[in-house]
């Protein structure tokens, strides 16, 4: 809609980013709780309906970024504030704006001490987080990404649980590595091109080398956040401590940076080096998909079994991204809007089974739902999307995904399908445990059932969870032509609809195509565009 | 009830029921060994042709059953019922 | 699209979500109202092809009505009826909407047209039927539930598995017959999805489990809709597929041998679930048009005396609250009419002639004859036999009959079950007659209307009778050997509660504690190294750097203080030597810096 450079006619992604920061700044001088949180609920709202109009004047048709915005920053150095969303962040930045209010709303009561402080957080989050999914340049990313960090940190290290220090900081710590490797790819590819302008540094023919280096870092950087087995520990401890809100946001948007700097940067920028890893990704998330299964069915944390169930499904999303055809990547990509909607909904439960009950175990919660039956149907219905079930939004993505891995390699594939087993196994006894328990139940008869906030909260989840079940096509339709333009730029055959045809032999085994003519490049190049 | 005192009416002449049961078996043997009343053509092989060797089959595979079942059970599949449980 | 077609299993889904809002006066009418609508409509359905929806880049058919669906279709809108007539006097809501959407799933199963939507309802069904399972709420229930669902989960992984293969091998969605000769991954893995719901062995154990479990009425309309839904989409899918028949034949002997060995009711009549789909299943096997039509038929039947057996013995179990047959015995002074019933049930499974098992059941026998395989026609007339031995036999004798192991409360509370049950099994009792007696009721809803097939010939009656009553000549002589005896029979499904606990172990040992360890291992070779190295590092900072600096600073300080006492009071001797110390630094920067 809009060429880079080309202002738009009102800034709707700066209001976004900078609208959160400026309430947070406004939300220091608020005293009172009462209004605090009112306050803060009614910018997380206010920021999510500004958000819709993305969605109605997106589109689809086109690939190139829209909503661009353009500003010099530090010109002597090229970097710039650029930002702008395709199909791929689009769905991404909606589902940000939209979880932060159910965030404040989960905390209502949770939160008691240092409210400010709090709320202050959760704004400054979502202003950075919307910044990172529509940062085009990559220093802006980099500032954004980093900027992330204090507050998950302080969210789960001042508001969390007994261990909460031991889990900011593991949290932190594998963080930070990853941000380092990040740091020197950016400043590698600087180097190389001179610019940091994220679509620039696209589709040009890096050494091959060059490229593997480069992949390697990002990819570290970014499997870490996603998570991706076996950098993924720091998971559980950080789920476990963190508070509901915490665990809301780190399970709905944090895992999705890393996914979704998969998409943005490996894929485009160092194609071949991609081609080369996909064994190793493709691998690692299988492993990854069987392995959290099991571990999710060993659990009798509720908060550790939900944390370890993200990581099985982090795993379809990433073999779905590597793949590299077209039902996988559009699979992937509703596998990650998915398990922000279904995973998040989990957790917001957990939380009200704390609230009630100060324990998380689930021998402990056992037949909660006999006497609390809303409670129970929620469960229930979440439950079977985080299974899979179909006519819920789940099916779809996995569906997808699963197409797409059997275009890839049918044997290796079907190691997959246990995991989906696995998935309705420990979702069952999670399921079973809770609305029904066994023979000796702990008394729950003083419990009481899911009040209005708390439905509130659940509706809207429990809504998309049918729409995107049963109509996916307005969800589908507008990342086609970037998951289009994206296997372009993998250097996969152009996709005609339905299946691909498979990316067939690895690039050492064969000259490369024109386009990604490898050559030896020496200095910095001028400035693109 | 009326079905209930039919059934003890029943079973106070048993084993004149019983007589009853046997004279009507050899009725049956008898009819199908009779030449022209049962029509055979629609047996597929001879042995089928032979009178009452249905009746044979019915015993004979009763027994065995019930036999090769019992064994096949005390063999090792019988449990006791909390087999399961542990 | 054509206009609004209405789909009767959402007659039966929107009755269901309805049913709690209905006031209580009202809620009896509404449960007879809703399965008779559903019949109604399914009754009066034009063939053809309606409910065409688009969906992201496929059309799905939610109603493909041919005369094969037809049959299906209708006998399950009956069993509908019977069985929410059964269950009548339940007053828990949750049990009846759980049942009705477990049928209306199997109807919209057999009307689907195309693979996704018979895979959204073969899921919807395994879903709801679970409920039935756990509605019983013993304390075996839970587990028994548990087991259940995740079995038909990965069946349904299996089925969907293989509807993704097939998508991407031909590009179509279309449930049409399969190429049976030439049968492809992705076929085998579709057919091995029917099978499990099938309950065909290796993939039959759940049936027991789970049929023994239910409640007395659930039990009634589990029978009725998986296992035969499965034979429909057999039918459809895989008619004249070669090992079929082998596995049919299996089938029909296993359940019979597991079935005399059983000690509970209702369990026996789930082993003799297995035994009867059987038949159905060699039918398809064969995949003649008589075999077909014998299939189609023997269901038909089956779930009409099937369901009565159910409901007799599920009538006991409400009234006694005993399904053992070692706590069973002498009802027939408290429950004759029970026993009477049942015992039509009994003979119609049992292929007595006047009752809908004989027009029906030999039909498959027959057609193994027309295909020349007698070996698969004598062993199905064995396995007829061991049907009416213990079926026909065993359970309306060692119940009703033989030796009074009941206990005292046991007596007491027998006694006849509520009318409604009664008039239920009263109408599926008299339907077995009925299309015992006149067959076109039954025959002119069979799919293949070129076949032609006259059960009543005098060979047959003879043949049949002569079966039947030597094999009770030979119960009545063996029936010591066949007292129960209080155990259970392990089967194959000792191997997947076996490996649901492996992979619980598995789980909880190895795979647990190698996350822990690798999770520990940050901090003990990450954060615990890196604070030891931080530690050394500072006190080579404080011992050594800084040592040195200090070391310096109080030599330097030293030196200040002697310099100082060097000084003199007098200004100008100061100056002197300030000026003198001055001129030899100078000196000596000049000489050797520059």
């Amino acid at each position: 809609m809009s060429a880079p450079g080309i202002p738009n006619e009102f800034p709707w992604l700066s209001v976004l980013i900078f609208g959160p920061l400026a309430a947070a700044a406004v939300a220091g001088a608020i005293r009172n709780v009462r209004v605090l949180r009112w306050y803060t609920l009614a910018v997380t709202l206010a920021i999510a309906l500004v958000s819709l109009p993305l969605y109605w004047r997106f589109d689809p048709g086109t690939a190139e970024f829209q909503f661009v915005e353009h500003a010099a920053w530090i010109p002597w150095l090229n970097v710039h504030y650029t930002v702008g969303v395709d199909g791929i962040s689009l769905l991404l930045v909606l589902m940000t704006t939209l979880i932060l209010p159910l965030c404040v709303a989960a905390s209502w009561c949770a939160i008691q001490v240092r409210v400010r402080e709090f709320m202050i957080c959760l704004l400054l989050m979502e202003g950075a987080m919307v910044g990172v999914f529509c940062a085009l340049d990559f220093v802006l990313f980099f500032v954004l990404w980093e900027a992330m960090l204090i507050p998950m940190a302080l969210l789960i290290g001042v508001w969390g649980g007994p261990r909460k220090v031991y889990a900011a900081l593991k949290f932190f710590i594998y963080t930070m590595a990853g941000s380092v490797l990040l740091l020197v790819a950016i400043i590698a590819l600087y180097l190389q091109t001179g610019t940091f302008h994220i679509p620039a540094l696209m589709g040009r023919p890096y050494a091959p080398g060059f490229q593997c280096w480069i992949f390697v870092a990002l990819a570290l950087s970014f499997a870490i956040k996603v998570p991706m087995f076996p950098l993924h520990t720091w998971l559980p401890a950080a789920h476990v401590e963190a508070p509901t809100a915490g665990s809301v946001l780190l399970a709905s948007v944090l895992l999705k940076m890393g996914a979704y700097g998969f998409l943005r940067f490996c894929l485009p920028i160092t194609p071949y080096a991609t081609q080369v890893f996909m064994p190793v990704m493709l691998g690692l998330s299988l492993v990854a998909i069987v392995y959290g299964g099991l571990t999710a069915l060993a659990q009798s944390d509720l908060k550790k079994l939900v944390a370890y169930s993200s990581v099985a499904h982090m795993g379809f999303a990433t073999l779905g991204i590597f793949v590299l055809n077209r039902d996988g990547l559009v699979g992937a990509l509703l596998v990650l809007i998915n398990h922000g909607i279904t995973t998040g909904a989990l957790f917001l439960m957990v939380g009200m089974v704390y609230e009630r009950l100060h324990t998380r175990d689930l021998h402990q919660a056992a037949g909660m739902g006999r006497v609390m039956p809303v409670f129970a149907a929620f469960v229930g219905v979440f439950a079977l999307s985080s299974m899979a079930f179909p006519g819920t939004n789940s099916f779809i993505g996995e569906f997808l995904v699963l197409s797409g891995g059997f275009s890839w390699s049918k044997t290796w594939t079907l190691i997959a399908v246990p995991g989906v087993v696995l998935a309705a196994a420990y979702m069952l006894r999670l399921l079973q445990k809770l609305a029904y328990g066994g023979t000796r139940n702990p008394d729950h008869s003083q419990l009481q059932d899911l009040n209005a906030r708390e439905i509130l909260t659940l509706v809207l989840l429990l809504a998309f969870v049918f729409w995107i079940g049963l109509q996916p096509t307005p969800f589908t339709r507008v990342m086609e032509s970037s998951v289009d333009r994206l296997l372009e730029q993998a250097g996969a055959v152009a996709p005609v609809s339905g299946t691909v045809g498979r990316i067939s032999e690895m690039p050492w085994a064969q000259t490369p195509a024109p386009g990604l003519a490898v050559t030896d490049s020496g200095g910095p190049r001028s400035n693109p565009e | 009830m009326k079905l209930a005192q039919l059934i003890a009416w029943l079973r106070d002449r048993l084993r004149t029921v019983v007589r009853v049961c046997l004279g009507l078996l050899v009725l049956l043997v008898l009819i199908d060994a009779w030449p022209g009343v049962v029509n055979k053509d629609e047996a597929h092989t001879t042995i089928e042709r032979w009178p009452a060797f249905w009746a044979v089959f019915g015993f004979v595979g009763c027994v065995l059953l019930i036999v090769l079942s019992k064994a096949f059970g005390h063999a090792g599949i019988m449990k006791r019922e909390d087999y399961y449980d542990d | 699209m054509t206009d609004v077609w209405l789909h009767p299993a959402w007659l039966l889904i929107l009755g269901a979500l309805l049913l709690p809002l209905t006031p209580a006066r009202l809620k009896r009418g509404f449960l007879l109202i809703v399965p008779v609508l559903t019949l109604l409509r399914i009754g009066l359905m034009p063939k053809g092809t309606f409910g065409e929806v688009p969906f992201l880049d496929w059309v799905l058919v939610f109603g493909r009505v041919d005369a094969l669906a037809h049959v299906f279709a209708v006998i399950m809108g009956l069993m509908a009826v019977i069985a929410t007539l059964y269950s009548l006097h339940v007053r828990d809501d949750a049990q009846h909407m759980a049942a009705w959407i477990y049928a209306g799933g199997s109807l919209g199963a057999i009307y689907a047209g195309d693979l996704l939507t018979l895979f959204v309802f073969w899921e919807v069904m395994a879903l709801s039927s679970v409920f039935l399972i756990w509605f019983r709420r013993g304390p075996q229930s839970p587990a028994a539930g548990f087991r259940y669902l995740l079995v038909h989960m990965a069946g349904g992984v299996a089925l969907l598995t293989g509807i993704v293969l097939h998508l991407q091998a031909t590009g179509s969605l279309a449930f049409v017959a399969f190429e049976v000769k030439q049968m492809t991954p992705a076929t085998w893995l579709i057919l091995t999805g029917f099978l499990l719901n099938a309950a065909v062995p290796p993939l039959h154990a759940w049936l027991p489990d789970a049929y023994g479990e239910a409640t007395f009425n659930g039990s009634v309309f589990l029978c009725s809709f998986t296992t035969k839904t499965a034979v429909y989409t057999l039918c459809r899918g895989f008619p004249g597929l070669e090992i079929l028949v082998p596995l049919g034949v299996v089938m029909a002997l296993y359940g019979v041998v597991y079935a005399v060995l059983e000690n509970d009711s209702r369990r026996l009549l789930a082993y003799h679930i297995v035994s009867q789909v059987g038949y159905m299943v060699a039918g398809v096997g064969i995949g003649t048009g008589l075999a077909i039509n014998g299939a189609c038929a023997h269901a038909f039947a089956n779930v009409l005396y099937k369901g009565l057996l159910f409901m007799g013995c599920g009538a006991v179990l409400h009234m006694t609250g005993q399904s053992k047959f070692t706590e069973l015995g002498g009802l027939w002074k408290k429950m004759p009419w029970t026993f009477a019933l049942t015992l039509i049930g009994g003979l119609a499974i049992s292929a007595f002639p006047l009752t809908s098992g004989f027009v029906s059941k030999p039909m498959i026998v027959a057609a193994a004859y027309a295909d020349h395989r007698l070996g698969v026609g004598l062993l199905l007339m064995l396995a007829s036999v061991g049907t009416f031995l213990h079926t026909g036999l065993k359970v309306p004798y060692f119940i009703w009959f033989g030796k009074r192991n009941c206990s005292e409360s046991t007596w007491r509370r027998a006694g006849e079950p509520p009318g409604n049950m009664l008039a239920a099994m009263t109408i599926a009792a008299v339907l077995c007659l009925v299309i015992g007696c006149y067959t076109p009721s039954l025959y002119a809803l069979l799919p293949r209307a070129d076949v032609y097939y006259q059960p009543y010939t005098a060979y047959h009656i003879s043949e049949t009778l002569q079966l039947l009553l030597f094999t009770a000549l030979g119960f009545f002589l063996l029936r010591k050997q066949l007292q129960p005896e209080p155990t259970i029979s392990l089967d194959l499904d000792w191997f997947h509660r076996m490996l649901g606990r492996g992979v619980a172990w598995i789980a909880q040992r190895p795979v647990q504690r190698a996350d822990n360890r690798w999770g520990e291992l940050y901090r003990r070779a990450g954060l615990t190294p890196l604070a030891r190295s931080a530690d050394q590092v500072r006190r080579f900072d404080q011992g050594v750097i800084d040592g040195a600096i200090d070391g310096l600073a109080t030599v330097v300080g030293r030196l200040g203080g002697r310099l100082r006492s060097m000084q003199r009071a007098d200004l100008q001797q100061n100056l002197t030597l300030a000026l003198a110390v001055v001129g030899i630094v100078l000196f000596l920067v000049y000489r050797f810096l520059v």
